[in-house]
């Protein structure tokens, strides 16, 4: 089937979280989110959002290739749970709490968090998200090393790099060999100039 | 303990025994005694030999005798012969053993630190013997012990030196605070080592406080203070030496960081102080006056070694006709003033003058240095303004040289003047020159040609250190052809070519190495196929006599690495730049290396936990890691030189004193547990 059969739009995406997952993860799977969603049996989502509890681990029939990044999505007010029977049958999140969903690997899983809790978990993901980031660099830096300078000696051409420039340009030692070799290949030019 | 010590220790056991029980009292005393007074052979063996002698009952009687024989040359020039009586008390003492005052006497002609540790472990009389008579120890990482134990161990202890930082430091790679106080172990002289007179503290942080409590303590003592690359003191520390040690014969500052207060320090030094041999605070940015200088010359008249910082040399004239007895001098500068072309004309070097290095030196003022030339034994052009027609000119003027380091503005035109000239040359140094746009002299590059005409033209050579543009290993191979004096190469390719004319050298090193039998120090830094793992395996199967090597780049895998560690047998500190191993090779290579106690490296596989490296924790084995700098990511283009410094490295040391506990937040110690 290519067309997602569900067309209940469970977690607002196409309004609410659609610009910050896209804003996180631009090439993420939107898509692909809806077609995990779309294999889910449409009761079964009903029956966990509607308790809105604990980790209810989904595995859809086919395995969705394309998503397999870790997408969070906190939200920071509750899912709008759209099936009317959800707020009825009351079994809403402990107070203080709110569902986390993560999306991993064509997994669906909800947790029930307090807010910092689920800041420790995003930031975890964040870090180590930038630690293999690092790791690439460390690698490249690693085949890259720069040769390291003697200190003695960097003083020694810092000092030479002054004593230069403090000099006007033509008493400057190695000013005054360059402007003599200069003078030399000038004269040559000269003389292969005048053979013609 | 290493094998070998163990098998030198077990031979010297067994040469006491066999003196004591079979020779002696099978030979008789006639025969014993006829043995000791044989002229002696002066290779190690004769030291071990020496001290079986010493040890004979018969010492405590021939005791002057034996001091006379023994310290007269190995041409024998007094024999004694012992008289009947002599003869008979022999006999007596023989039963009674050796005494303690003769192993002391004894062991004071032993110095090598490898001897004495042989000695020290025969049994708990000599251990006790050879810790009160030992002279001098050197502590190559002051971590690795405590001063407590240093105590215990060397109570008499006349001469101390202790390493700090690691040698990386010397190029920017260890951070300032990276430690290495000497606090705690000026505090433990001033205590309890009465005897001490020379005080050496290499890369070390001292304080003025430091300072203030040795000098307090031991200035009355003090022969020898150098304070080598150190840190954290100022003139004013330099004041109280100047005024306590009356006695000080040396007194080095070189390259070290001294905050300048006043320059009363050196007047000071010239009035208190008569007998100074060696001034050296080269390479620092003291400001000294030039009649200070003359004042000590006038003061000091056995000034031998002169070493200063930035100081115009034509204001040293009256310096120069004043210490007569000087020897040595480097250091000063010059300054090309338009229309003074005669400034330096008036300059006369003392008489006995030999070892020379005169900064911001340039063509002009070059030959000032002629009249002496023939002269000179040792020249350090480092920090001149030659040229390589400069340098041609001036070294083809001094046959007598025996140590030279200039840069690599030198040249291979240079070098082949160096092989002609100077065939006594016995150290050379050829540094890196200031590339970062091109050489400094179309002809300032050194590659395979100069090195093999070097090795050809010097066969004394001991030390050889080179930054290379190019190479070859026919070179190399020419170096162990004909270098077999050397006991320490180092060679850098520098990165500024792409073209390198034939790489990998796995045939070349493995020439050098095999021909290069007494190499103690090894340094081969290359580029990425600068050597495969079969060379580094050539490396490890021929470095029998290498205690210290530094590899840059080299190897492909951590195959290479293992086939390294499974040899060098004598390899004690091991440093590793930009190499390619992960931590798991580099724990591995550590279990397996026989003699190491330290390790640095800086660029490795480094795992975002480095819980591989803790594969090499062991007891006494101390572990540390200066984590990269955080802000690698935004240097990475801009700023290349941040990113050297900010790169991951591993300390690793044996240690009796447990772990750090005075590390700045640059420094993790992993292992030992806190």
């Amino acid at each position: 089937m290519s067309r997602p059969t569900v067309e209940l739009d469970f977690f607002g995406l196409e309004k609410e979280n659609a610009a910050r997952l896209r804003a996180m993860e631009p090439k993420s799977s939107i898509r692909g989110i809806q077609s995990a969603i779309s294999r889910i049996d449409p009761q079964l989502l009903k029956s966990v959002f509607a308790g809105g509890a604990g980790s209810a681990v989904f595995r859809p029939s086919a395995p969705v290739g394309e998503s397999s990044r870790l997408v969070l999505s906190p939200p920071p007010s509750p899912l709008p749970v759209l099936s009317p029977a959800s707020s009825k049958t009351g079994n809403e999140s402990p107070p203080g709490t709110a569902p986390l969903t993560i999306f991993y690997q064509g997994m669906v899983t909800v947790f029930d968090l307090p807010q910092d809790k689920a800041e420790a978990i995003i930031k975890l993901a964040e870090d180590v998200n930038r630690v293999s980031q690092q790791e690439g660099l460390l690698e490249k830096f690693n085949e890259d090393l720069p040769m390291a300078r003697k200190k003695s000696l960097q003083r020694f051409f810092e000092k030479r790099k002054e004593r230069l420039t403090a000099l006007g340009p033509y008493e400057g030692e190695v000013e005054v060999r360059k402007e003599k070799t200069r003078k030399v290949a000038a004269a040559t030019d000269v003389v292969t100039a005048s053979n013609f | 303990m290493s094998v070998e010590r163990r098998e030198r220790a077990t031979k010297f056991r067994a040469d006491v025994y066999f003196f004591f029980n079979y020779y002696f009292p099978r030979r008789g005393p006639a025969a014993a005694l006829d043995w000791i007074q044989r002229p002696l052979p002066s290779s190690e063996k004769g030291c071990l030999r020496r001290l079986l002698i010493w040890c004979s009952p018969l010492v405590d009687i021939l005791l002057r005798d034996l001091v006379l024989i023994l310290g007269s040359t190995a041409g024998g020039a007094s024999r004694r012969r012992l008289g009947e009586m002599e003869r008979q008390s022999l006999n007596r003492v023989m039963s009674l053993g050796i005494s303690d005052l003769a192993l002391e006497c004894v062991m004071g002609y032993i110095d090598d630190p490898r001897d004495r540790e042989a000695v020290s472990l025969v049994c708990r009389k000599w251990y006790r013997i050879d810790a009160i008579t030992r002279k001098h120890i050197t502590i190559a990482i002051c971590y690795s012990a405590s001063p407590d134990r240093l105590r215990r161990r060397f109570p008499r202890l006349e001469s101390l030196k202790l390493k700090g930082k690691p040698r990386a430091a010397m190029f920017n790679l260890i951070p300032e605070d990276w430690g290495g106080y000497a606090g705690p172990w000026v505090c433990e002289i001033a205590d309890a080592f009465n005897c001490l007179k020379a005080v050496h503290f290499r890369r070390m942080i001292v304080q003025d406080a430091d300072i203030g409590v040795l000098v307090k303590a031991r200035g009355h003592m003090l022969q020898a203070l150098k304070l080598d690359k150190c840190s954290g003191f100022s003139t004013d520390g330099l004041l109280l030496v100047a005024r306590s040690c009356r006695c000080l014969r040396t007194l080095f500052l070189e390259e070290s960081s001294v905050t300048e207060n006043d320059g009363e320090w050196l007047h000071e030094l010239a009035v208190n102080n008569s007998v100074l041999e060696t001034l050296n605070f080269y390479m620092t940015e003291l400001r000294i006056s030039p009649q200070e200088l003359e004042l000590l010359a006038r003061n000091c008249r056995s000034l031998i070694s002169l070493k200063i910082s930035e100081c115009d040399v034509s204001d040293l004239v009256g310096f120069f006709r004043t210490a007569t007895a000087l020897e040595e001098f480097g250091g000063g500068s010059f300054n090309d003033q338009a229309g003074e072309i005669n400034r330096y004309e008036r300059v006369c070097f003392p008489p006995r003058l030999c070892c020379l290095g005169l900064s911001y030196m340039g063509m002009n003022e070059m030959h000032i240095i002629f009249p002496f030339a023939a002269s000179l034994k040792k020249l350090d052009l480092q920090y001149t303004f030659l040229s390589t027609e400069d340098h041609c000119q001036l070294i083809q003027r001094c046959p007598n040289l025996e140590i030279l380091e200039v840069r690599n503005v030198i040249g291979d035109r240079g070098l082949e003047v160096v092989a002609q000239t100077c065939k006594k040359l016995r150290r050379l140094r050829i540094e890196r020159g200031d590339d970062e746009q091109g050489p400094e002299d179309e002809q300032g590059r050194v590659s395979q040609i100069g090195l093999s005409s070097l090795a050809r033209g010097c066969p004394e050579l001991e030390y050889i250190a080179v930054y290379v543009s190019d190479i070859t290993n026919a070179a190399l191979e020419s170096v162990g052809t004909f270098s077999k004096n050397l006991c320490d190469f180092r060679l850098v390719l520098l990165d500024r070519e792409e073209m390198i004319t034939e790489l990998p050298l796995d045939n070349g090193v493995h020439a050098l190495l095999r021909g290069c039998t007494k190499l103690r120090r090894f340094a081969f830094y290359l580029r990425p196929g600068g050597l495969s793992d079969v060379g580094l395996g050539y490396i490890g199967e021929n470095s029998n006599n290498i205690r210290w090597m530094l590899l840059g780049n080299v190897g492909e895998s951590d195959l290479g690495l293992l086939q390294l560690a499974r040899g060098c047998p004598s390899l004690q500190k091991l440093e590793l730049r930009s190499c390619c191993f992960s931590e798991r090779a580099l724990a591995l290579a550590v279990m397996q290396l026989p003699s190491l106690r330290y390790l640095w490296v800086q660029g490795y596989k480094a795992s975002p936990t480095g819980k591989d490296l803790l594969a090499m924790a062991r007891p006494f084995w101390n572990i540390e890691f200066i984590p990269p700098r955080q802000d690698i990511g935004d240097h990475e283009f801009e700023d290349r030189r941040g990113g050297v410094e900010s790169q991951a490295q591993i300390l690793a040391y044996y240690s009796l004193a447990g772990r750090r506990t005075d590390c700045p937040e640059t420094v993790i110690p992993l292992y030992p547990p806190a």
